[in-house]
């Protein structure tokens, strides 16, 4: 984490802290974390670099993030919030990542506005389960979902300002939100190899500034389901720092989707549990006439709470890169098909293990088998 | 065998009878305590509002409404202990506790805010809501009576 970030963190702590003071009332201060197993068949040579840890055929233990958050509402409508997590890299190296500091203004329920930084509002797993395991249903995120700084393809995190609200109304609650802010750039300024999405925390390489928005509709029946569409618009620059002039290439990129939730918390012990979201990119090099590429991701899980304990689920996701894809190029993306099934034991509110198989096909290069099984809590 | 089986059966009815009415008297709340099952939602005499309808009152408690006229909102909740939060949560929100907590900790997660604050017994929650404005609370309709500086925001008549 770079210092100016360090630098937020404590300033946003010493802020909270100089209101905790005055009033306890309404802090919210949690932990969460999660201890995972896993182990896969994954032959190195046949796979893209970066696509897994090759330790993993040994068998490998790894701490996942230890998320730290904290809310408060201030005086005169204001509020503030953060998720500060700790990670360790593969070095065993742990390091600090500001993934969310927001500081808002509650006009009303319908009106809010909010600065900092923030999970970008593409979908419905994005902004519903940011960094904590123990909130969805499975052991991780759809692959294409991963965060930038480990190998993810979308921006999802934003810096800059966001607009949102919900309106309630019959027959249909409606969310929405803009957000607009520094746009994602590709670079290999980590290994000067591995070219990886950098969501841009402190400036933007150019002046036209990402735009997001989102549009979700909850009806009061059936109760628990939600549908949503999305779209962000940027120009994303894939930045070659080896090279003397380091702009190689610059991407006008539009991502358009739909995402759809179901699950009713209120039906009693039993119930269904889907999730799916789809989303359609449309890449263009705005330096060289080759056109638009047009790629998909998209992904459908679906789980069953037997009881408020058990809940047996599987998923499905699928990637589709358009051949020659100036952005998907340089990311190093390829299409795969996943399959995940697996067995999830909620031990209390705060708490649960998950237990799952993963096959995977890296189409045309490799099919393996991944294991895995965590524990994640809350405190 | 039918002289052998009428004392076992005497026995188990015997014990049966017994471990029932150890476990009402366990449920049945304390000497002084109210017996009605009628729960009342009270506040301080500075609230908002002067009455609440369900579906409002269930929305406060699911984080949905935490602003009025310029005013937090905060509900509170009594403890597991207390035989009227279970009661409460069936009737309002209609979650069972694991459920109202899951729903809770995604609730704050992801849209920020502050969960229901925890009270000891009813006796908190008058002396809360009297004191703290904004403050929302339930105890049973028995406890209030001839309570100063708090208003009954709504009745819960059990069904």
């Amino acid at each position: 984490m770079r210092p100016v970030g360090k630098l937020i963190g404590v300033g946003l702590l010493i802020l909270v802290m100089d209101q905790t003071e005055r009033t306890a009332w309404g802090l919210e201060f949690k932990g969460f974390a999660d201890v995972t197993y896993s182990r896969s068949t994954i032959d190195p040579g046949l796979s893209p670099p970066n696509t897994i840890d090759p330790d993993e055929r040994n068998g490998t233990f790894g701490l996942g993030p230890f998320d730290l958050f904290l809310t408060q509402p201030l005086e005169n409508r204001l509020e503030v919030l953060s998720e500060l997590v700790v990670e360790s890299d593969r070095t065993g190296d742990s390091f600090i990542d500001l993934e969310r500091l927001q500081m808002s203004y509650l006009f009303s329920a319908a009106f809010q506005i909010h600065a900092g930084r923030f999970h970008n509002i593409l979908g419905y797993w994005n902004t519903a389960y940011h960094h904590a395991a123990l909130f969805h249903t499975t052991i991780d995120r759809p692959k294409f979902l991963a965060f930038e700084d480990n190998g993810g393809i979308l921006p999802v995190h934003l810096v800059g300002v966001w607009l949102s609200g919900t309106v309630a109304a019959s027959p249909t609650d409606i969310e929405y939100g803009v957000m607009a802010g520094n746009g994602a750039r590709i670079d290999n300024d980590r290994d000067r190899f591995t070219f990886t999405l950098d969501p841009g925390n402190i400036s933007d390489p150019n002046k036209n500034k990402a735009v997001s928005a989102n549009l979700a509709f909850k009806p009061s029946i059936p109760a628990g389901l939600g549908l949503g569409i999305f779209g962000n618009f940027s120009q994303v620059p894939i930045l070659d720092i080896t090279l003397p002039t380091s702009l190689t290439q610059q991407v006008d990129q539009s991502i358009l989707g739909a995402d759809l939730f179901y699950q009713n918390m209120q039906n009693g012990s039993s119930c269904l549990e889907l999730l799916a979201e789809y989303y359609r990119f449309i890449d263009k090099d705005s330096q060289a006439s080759t056109g638009r590429f047009t790629s998909s991701a998209y992904y459908v899980q679906s789980g069953y709470h037997l009881t408020e304990r058990f809940v047996p689920y599987l998923r499905y996701e699928q990637v589709r890169i358009a051949a020659g894809d100036p952005y998907f190029t340089a990311l190093g993306t390829t299409n795969s098909n996943r399959w995940v099934y697996g067995l999830r034991c909620s031990l209390n509110p705060s708490s649960a293990i998950k237990a799952e198989v993963r096959v995977i096909d890296l189409v045309g290069l490799d099919r393996y088998i991944e294991y895995a099984a965590q524990w994640a809590f809350g405190f | 065998m039918t002289r052998r089986a009428l004392p076992i059966l005497t026995l188990w009815i015997f014990f049966d009878l017994l471990f029932k009415a150890g476990l009402s008297a366990a449920e049945s709340p304390p000497m002084g305590q109210a017996t009605t099952q009628t729960i009342a939602v009270v506040a301080g005499t500075g609230f908002p509002k002067d009455r609440l309808t369900l579906d409002e009152l269930k929305a406060i408690y699911l984080g949905e409404i935490h602003l009025l006229k310029d005013l937090w909102i905060h509900p509170m909740d009594q403890r597991e202990n207390q035989p009227i939060r279970k009661k409460f949560l069936e009737r309002v929100v209609k979650m069972t506790r694991d459920r109202y907590i899951e729903y809770w900790n995604q609730r704050l997660f992801r849209y920020g805010g502050f969960t229901p604050l925890f009270k000891n017994n009813s006796r908190e929650v008058i002396e809360t809501v009297r004191e703290q404005e904004g403050t929302v609370g339930y105890v049973w309709l028995e406890e209030i009576r001839n309570e100063p500086g708090i208003k009954t925001l709504l009745i819960l008549d059990d069904p």
